[in-house]
């Protein structure tokens, strides 16, 4: 897994490449850590992943309750493509209503379509 | 719920069970019957084994305890044939039929209160217990052993697996579980979030998530906790069935939202009293408050959604398909049936007889209607004939053995349908000409072989209909019926004369003739000369025929004429002097009028000349012994049966008529040439002439002068 950092407008931008699985978790947890700690709004860029699990979502998940409670804001980009959300749907990612940190209506795993 | 609705929901659902049970029963003799044929064929062995499967879970579940756990017992070794551990034997088939025997004996004797001796089930389990290997007796203490992949009754199951925290460290990943999961059947899937903490609490390599999953499939609960066997100790895995298919407490609608989180222990039920009286969603309102996270009303919310969708779709195929109704209510619905056909006959007689055209309009309208009414009806009764050929299998397989010989039965036309009750009182004829066949027609296989014959014997079962009526044909290629040797038996029964000159057809009758039997042994298969004279019986109180043909050497085909129904016929009403008679319209083929020109006598018979046809004729109000003026112009309706066409003389020709079949009393069981009788619209009475009788009796009649 690889992680570059940018800045855009006062964002900070993570792009994550490689695999996002359980062995590179510790390291994406301190990557959001990081950011969030720091900059007002986050986005991660997930685009060139080829690989990912439920503890990336978990960690993704996580990050975004942080922010929540910081009063920041955090984005992710690149997982509208179909084999992640065929993935996370079917291991019940997906949401009709975000959770209880969801006031801005932020959830990541906000969906229309349902996999059964 | 009470002990009283317990004890209610129990005889509902065991009556609800009773015909599937028969069926079951069926199909594990007919499974059976095909493994035999096919003993190594993996398909036949799970036929099999999916039926004791089926009657010891839907047994089990209608509290049949030792039916269950009898069938437990066989399935066990067909379990150990489908792992390879044994193969099929004539010994594990011949008792596993007798085990089907004695489940039928313990199914009557819940049903038909019949009396099943324990002491056999006993000793049935105690002979399959001896012929499983080693280890596969306790083939159900066996954790590992994979959950067998039978097709149970479609159930749904809502499932919460919360995995050990440290279910990553371990080396497995709940995604392989829950996409197992989803190899059972259809799915729905949340993943319970809210215990993830912020990121600075999280410890990225233990698992926060835990997952609701409602899982609709076939193949029971074993299978789903199979897929978390590795990890049962360390994690926490509820199932509970929310929906099964045939269930009794079926409501369309599903439970509320509420009643779902209380259920799955994420709501109490005083948080849902105190909330329901607020005008809110109690989704939002339940989420608002604090009471339970968004994730568990997503997960109830999916829930809801999923069993409301299953159970329309449910209900969607059942409106399309078949439902179950006690027999006894369609009689009474054919009878009802019956009586609406008379009173519609004399509301268009009176109709016909008024001035009213609104009567008559109306008349006809309730004509029509009764007319598809009584066609629908009739097609309800309706049943494959197949449903009574399958049983013979079992017969021929026993009998042959028994014998010593080899039979092969072949079956053509079970597709076939005829009226239920026609169906119902055909089962004993065709036994005992069946039983006649094997014992008396199919020779030994040596001696088969010595006369050129293939070791096996046939019989070829058929059926197909023919007009109004199905014919049944039994054909054999055994010996052929010995002519020679039932003229004796008639000599020194006085059946006939010794100097008697028979044709084939007179010999063949003297078969069905009271205590006539060639058999020189009395076995305890056939012989007794009983069963041919009750065949005849029967299947003449069914107002069917017999006819038999035979070639000594080569086989035997007996064909036996039913109609479709007994019920209601299309009759062709006609009138001599006052009375009335009936021709069943299958048979009419046409009406002419009878005149000198066209009519001749040739010896006693009378001819008639139709369009340069020679047709014989029968002057019905001579044979009735019918006083009154003949008219200036008679009438003759001409039938055909068996391809030969006759005229019977009548006064005048009414037309077609819906004829309710009533039978005649026991004292006008000798009138030959009637066959039964029907209400007209006026009240009277009209008899249903029986066509092929009255020809035959003209026949014997002008052989012997």
């Amino acid at each position: 897994m690889d992680i570059r950092h940018t800045q855009k407008n006062g964002c900070e931008v993570l792009t994550v490449s490689g695999s996002l699985t359980v062995k590179h978790a510790k390291a994406l947890r301190e990557s959001l850590l990081e950011a969030v700690r720091k900059a007002p709004a986050v986005e991660v860029n997930v685009e060139a992943i080829g690989d990912l699990d439920v503890t990336f979502a978990q960690v993704i998940c996580s990050a975004h309750r942080m922010a929540a409670d910081l009063n920041k804001q955090m984005t992710i980009t690149g997982l509208e493509q179909e084999r992640f959300s065929q993935l996370l749907g079917r291991f019940g990612f997906f949401r009709h209503i975000g959770c209880q940190e969801n006031t801005r209506k932020s959830c990541l795993w906000l969906h229309d379509h349902e996999t059964s | 719920m009470s002990d009283d609705n317990e004890t209610f929901d129990l005889d509902v659902l065991r009556e609800m069970f009773k015909s599937e049970a028969y069926e079951l029963i069926g199909e594990l003799e007919n499974a059976l019957l095909a493994l035999e044929e096919s003993p190594r064929e993996k398909d036949v062995i799970s036929r099999v084994f999916r039926a004791l499967h089926t009657i010891k879970g839907s047994g089990g579940a209608c509290g049949f305890d030792n039916i269950s756990h009898f069938a437990h017992e066989v399935e066990g070794v067909y379990d150990a044939i489908r792992n390879d551990k044994m193969v099929v034997t004539r010994e594990i088939i011949n008792l596993t039929l007798a085990a089907r025997d004695q489940i039928a004996a313990l199914f009557d004797e819940v049903y038909k209160h019949t009396t099943a001796e324990s002491e056999v089930t006993e000793q049935i389990i105690n002979r399959f217990r001896s012929l499983l290997p080693q280890g596969a007796a306790s083939r159900t203490k066996q954790p590992a052993e994979p959950a067998p992949t039978v097709q149970e009754p479609q159930a749904t199951y809502r499932i919460r697996f919360r995995p050990a925290r440290d279910i990553f460290l371990t080396g497995t990943n709940p995604q392989f579980l829950i996409d197992e999961l989803r190899t059972l059947g259809t799915c729905r899937v949340v993943a319970q979030l809210g215990d993830i903490p912020p990121l600075e609490a999280l410890d990225p390599e233990l698992c926060y998530i835990y997952w609701d999953v409602i899982l609709t499939t076939t193949k029971g609960v074993n299978a789903i906790k199979d897929v978390f066997i590795f990890i049962q100790d360390t994690s926490e895995l509820t199932i509970e069935p929310i929906d099964i298919e045939g269930g009794l407490s079926e409501d369309d609608d599903y439970k509320k939202l509420g009643e779902i989180l209380v259920e799955r222990g994420d709501l109490s039920a005083a948080d849902i009293e105190e909330i329901s009286s607020e005008q809110k969603r109690i989704g939002e309102l339940l989420v608002e408050k604090g009471l339970v996270n968004n994730d568990r009303v997503e997960a109830a919310l999916t829930e809801q959604q999923h069993v409301r969708g299953l159970r329309k779709e449910r209900q969607k195929s059942e409106e399309l398909t078949s439902i179950r109704v006690q027999s006894d209510k369609l009689d009474k619905l054919v009878d009802l049936v019956g009586e609406l056909v008379t009173v519609q006959a004399r509301l268009t007689q009176v109709a016909t007889e008024g001035t009213s055209a609104l009567l008559l309009t109306i008349a006809e309208e309730v004509e029509r209607l009764t007319a598809e009414l009584r066609d629908n009806t009739m097609s309800i009764r309706m049943l494959p004939i197949g449903t009574i050929f399958n049983k013979f299998r079992r017969l021929v397989r026993d009998l042959s053995q028994s014998l010593g010989k080899g039979v092969d039965l072949f079956m053509e036309g079970a597709e076939t349908e005829l009226d239920k009750s026609v169906i119902e009182k055909l089962h004993d004829p065709l036994v005992h000409l069946i039983r006649n066949c094997i014992d008396h027609g199919i020779e030994m296989p040596d001696e088969r072989q010595a006369l050129g014959k293939a070791r096996n014997g046939n019989i070829i079962l058929s059926a197909a209909h023919s007009g109004a009526h199905v014919l049944i044909r039994i054909d054999d290629d055994g010996a052929g019926i010995d002519t020679e040797a039932i003229r004796r038996k008639g000599i020194e029964r006085g059946m006939i004369s010794a100097d008697a000159e028979l044709t084939e057809k007179e010999l063949y009758a003297l078969i069905l003739a009271p205590g006539f039997s060639t058999a020189k042994q009395v076995t305890d298969v056939s012989g007794r000369g009983v069963g041919m004279d009750v065949v005849k019986q029967a299947i003449e109180a069914l107002r069917g025929t017999i006819e038999i043909t035979s070639t000594r050497g080569e086989g035997t085909t007996i064909i036996l004429s039913l109609p479709l129904t007994l019920a209601i016929i299309d009759g062709f009403l006609t009138r001599i002097g006052n009375e009335h008679f009936v021709f069943p319209l299958s048979l009419v083929d046409e009406c002419v009028e009878l005149t000198a020109a066209q009519s001749h006598k040739m010896g006693d018979r009378d001819l008639l000349n139709v369009r340069g046809e020679i047709v014989p004729y029968i002057k019905l109000r001579e044979r009735f012994a019918m006083e009154g003026e003949r008219p200036s112009i008679e009438q003759v309706v001409i039938a055909k049966v068996d391809n030969v066409r006759v005229g019977f003389v009548v006064d005048h020709v009414v037309g077609g008529h819906q004829t309710v079949i009533k039978n005649l009393g026991k004292m006008y069981k000798g009138v030959e040439g009637v066959s039964g009788a029907t209400i007209l619209g006026n009240g009277s009475v009209a008899l249903i002439l029986d066509v092929p009788r009255l020809i035959k009796t003209v026949e014997r009649e002008e052989t012997k002068t």
